[in-house]
Formats: structure tokens, sequence, C-alpha cells
């Protein structure tokens, strides 16, 4: 093992809290409220994919419910080692929205079955789209005031300077808060992308 | 060769100083390079994700649908009702949408091969029956009227499935008559289908309310007992 692996473990022991993942395992044992909890903590994340995909509030909602009821009943395929249960949902909500998308254009071939429409789901501006939101969700899964913070610096563009008067922190905890964000975050994608 | 810290590597990504020995071993060292790199391509991502827009919370409705149906599925798993998942490896899903009611089952025409009846021979001497439910069912091919599916229930309280259609043998094996669940997820088979008009009665802890779904596919005789994903026929059960 090489010493850089070795600070990754030391890393992720000194910014994880210690039950951090506990939702995902009781997930997995299927424990009374470990689905809810996991609404809880992911379905602004699933639900804005879907709205922001679909174009349309209800059929988000819908989706949402689908993801959620699919993922409990599939939870013996989620396996907490892979990566979070976040990461996991993600996963199914996007083959459901796609799955929606699919039937959306099927009604729409349907409906032009006389014009042969070319398929405008090859180059997908909604899979960087999607990327966008799934970054914001890590940012957010952070919790405050990491989660604070970031979107304070990048997607505001503050300077550290002004993050720290304005949360009347020190500037070097606003600092050594920016360090950890990123190196949590960059952890988080990682896990979400190997949990797909 | 000591690597540099994490937070340092952080620290040098976010343009803050750093010691000068650390500044060094980035300097020669390609693996922390590479992570520094890294680190301030994804202050680039998080920048990017800014454009988006925050993240949408979904109204109180939503969860409260998921907790009920994932409630009413709970119940179905009484362990006195056959689990439709026990001892079946996965197969091919049936067509996940409604408007997705094109299934391959062009070639419909052939030869039936044998197939069990399981149908109950209910006959019009059977018990009396009231109407719980009906179906229109209709060709995936061709979209097409296919006939009517109907649920009656009798004294006893058993229900009965029965179903009048034009019935055509397939060339590539039987006919199989399903009951599905909204989501195409859970799935019960009733029986094989062998001519225009056939009863099946329904085993007790399925409802139509939960298994609304009238689904006819094509069975190949390969000893798999999951649906092949072949529907040919469908129509929505209501009461």
């Amino acid at each position: 093992m090489s010493a850089g692996t070795a600070m990754v473990t030391e890393a992720t022991e000194r910014d994880d809290a210690p039950d951090d993942r506990s939702v995902d395992r009781d997930f997995a044992a299927g424990v009374d409220g470990s689905l809810e909890r996991l609404y809880r903590e992911s379905s602004a994340l699933v639900f804005t994919l879907a709205l922001r995909a679909l174009g349309d509030r209800t059929e988000a909602e819908d989706v949402t419910q689908q993801t959620y009821v699919a993922a409990w009943r599939g939870r013996d395929r989620f396996d907490p080692d892979r990566g979070p249960a976040r990461a996991w949902v993600v996963g199914i909500a996007k083959r459901t929205i796609a799955d929606a998308l699919a039937a959306r254009s099927r009604e729409r071939r349907r409906l032009e079955a006389v014009r042969d429409l070319p398929n405008p789901g090859e180059t997908d501006p909604l899979a960087a789209e999607a990327e966008r939101i799934v970054v914001r969700g890590e940012v957010e899964s952070l919790g405050p005031p990491r989660s604070t913070i970031v979107a304070l610096a990048f997607f505001e563009g503050r300077t550290h300077e002004q993050i720290a008067t304005e949360l009347r922190m020190p500037l070097g905890t606003v600092k050594s808060h920016l360090r950890r964000s990123l190196l949590a975050l960059r952890r988080g994608l990682e896990a979400a992308d190997a949990s797909l | 060769m000591r690597h540099c810290d994490d937070e340092v590597l952080a620290a040098l990504a976010l343009g803050e100083p750093v010691d000068a020995s650390d500044a060094a071993h980035v300097d020669s060292c390609e693996t922390c390079a590479r992570e520094v790199a890294e680190l301030r391509e994804l202050q680039g991502t998080l920048v990017d994700a800014g454009t988006v827009g925050p993240l949408v919370a979904p109204p109180d409705g939503v969860w409260e649908g998921i907790e009920a149906r994932v409630a009413a599925e709970d119940e179905a798993d009484d362990p006195s009702v056959v689990p439709l998942t026990a001892g079946r490896r996965p197969r091919r899903v049936p067509d996940r949408t409604f408007a997705g009611w094109v299934v391959g089952a062009a070639a419909a025409v052939g030869v039936v091969i044998g197939g069990a009846v399981v149908a109950l021979a209910l006959r019009d001497s059977g018990p009396e029956q009231s109407l719980v439910a009906t179906a229109e069912l209709a060709d995936l091919a061709t979209e097409e009227d296919a006939g009517t599916a109907l649920v009656e229930r009798r004294d006893d309280g058993t229900e009965v499935l029965v179903i009048d259609t034009a019935y055509v043998p397939a060339a590539e094996g039987s006919l199989e008559v399903w009951l599905i669940d909204p989501d195409v997820v859970g799935m019960v088979s009733l029986g094989f289908l062998t001519g225009d008009h056939a009863e099946f009665e329904i085993p007790a802890g399925y409802d139509v309310a939960s298994f609304p779904i009238v689904d006819i596919s094509v069975e190949p005789a390969d000893g798999d007992p999951t649906h092949s994903g072949d529907s040919i026929t469908r129509g929505i059960l209501e009461g």
C-alpha cells in the first residue's frame, strides 16, 4: 500500500462522522424508517434531476415515487460497501427518468408516425445537466456549515474573506472547511460514480 | 518517498501558501501533482454546478405516496401468499411502461404446443358470481381490440378471471396469462390460454386493485417459470 492510499484512509476517518453511513447499512438491512431517512437526505436531488429532465412537476413527482419504491423493493441488490445508498438511488432515478423519456418519445413517434424524426437522444445535454445536479447534491450532503461555505465560494463566487465576514467565522476556519470539503466532495463523487 | 498530506494538496489546489518542502515535493512528484490538478478541476466542476440553481424539494405528498405503496407491499408479503419472486431467476421484465405497448409479437401465428391447461373448469353450472372488474384487451402489436377480461367473485369469495379473446396459437410457445402490478414488477401467472374462452382462479392474496394488468405472453417451452417479456395482449382491469 502506498503512502498516498494510507492518507486517503486517514482523511476518510477524519472527515466522516462516525455514523455517516448508518443509513446505508440500515437501508440494506431493511430497517424500519431507513427508507424515510434515505428519502429525507436524497429526495431533493432525485426530484430536481427528474424535474430538469422531464420539465413537468407531476411527472417528476411520479418518477420520484417510483424511484424510492423501486429502491425499497430492490434493496437486496444494494451493497453498502460499494458506495452510499444515495448514489445508488440516483442511479435508479436516472434509469426511471430515461424510461419516462423513452415512453414519451415512443408516444411522440406514435403520434407523428409519418414523419420520421431523428432520434434526439444520442448526444445528451441532459446528462451534463444531471451531473451538475448530482454535484449540487453532493455539496448539500456536506451539511452546514460546509455546504454553505462551498455554495458561497463556488456557486456565488465570494472570496474567502467575504465568506468569513458573512458567516462571522475566522478566515482560517473558512479555509480549513474548504480544504476538507474539496476532499470530501472528491470522495463523494467518486463513490457516486462507483455505485452507478 | 513520503507524499503530501491531502490537506496540503487541497490547500495548493485552492491557491493557498504551503510549506516550501511540500511545494518542492509536489513539483517533483507526479502523483501529488496529479491530485492537485484533480482538485483544481473539481473546483471548475463546482463552479459549473452553480449554474443549475439550487435543488428543489419534492412536495410532501410524494413521501406519503411512497409510504403508502411500500406499506401495501409489505402487507402483501404475508407468508401465506405465494411470493412473486421466490425461486425465480431474474429475466427480462415485460415492457415497463404502458406507453410502450409495442412488444415484439408479430409472429403470433402457427401451431400450438400442448401446454398444460391450468384453467379451472368453471362453467355455467358454477355458483352464483358477481362482477368485480372488467378490462378491454388490446393487441400490443396492432393496438387493436382483442376481446375482454373480467373478474368475477364467487359465493365462496374466490375470484375468477374470465378471458374472451380471439385465440391464435403462438408459433414459438404457449400463451400464458398473468396479472401484473402497475409498476410491472410484481406478477402472478394464472395459467395457459388454449382457446377463445378461458377462466382462471385468482390465487388468494392477489387482488385486482394491486394487480390490475391482464397480460398474455408468449412463453417458450424452456422450463423457465418467469415471464418471457414477450407480451402480446394487455388490458387494465377497472372495477
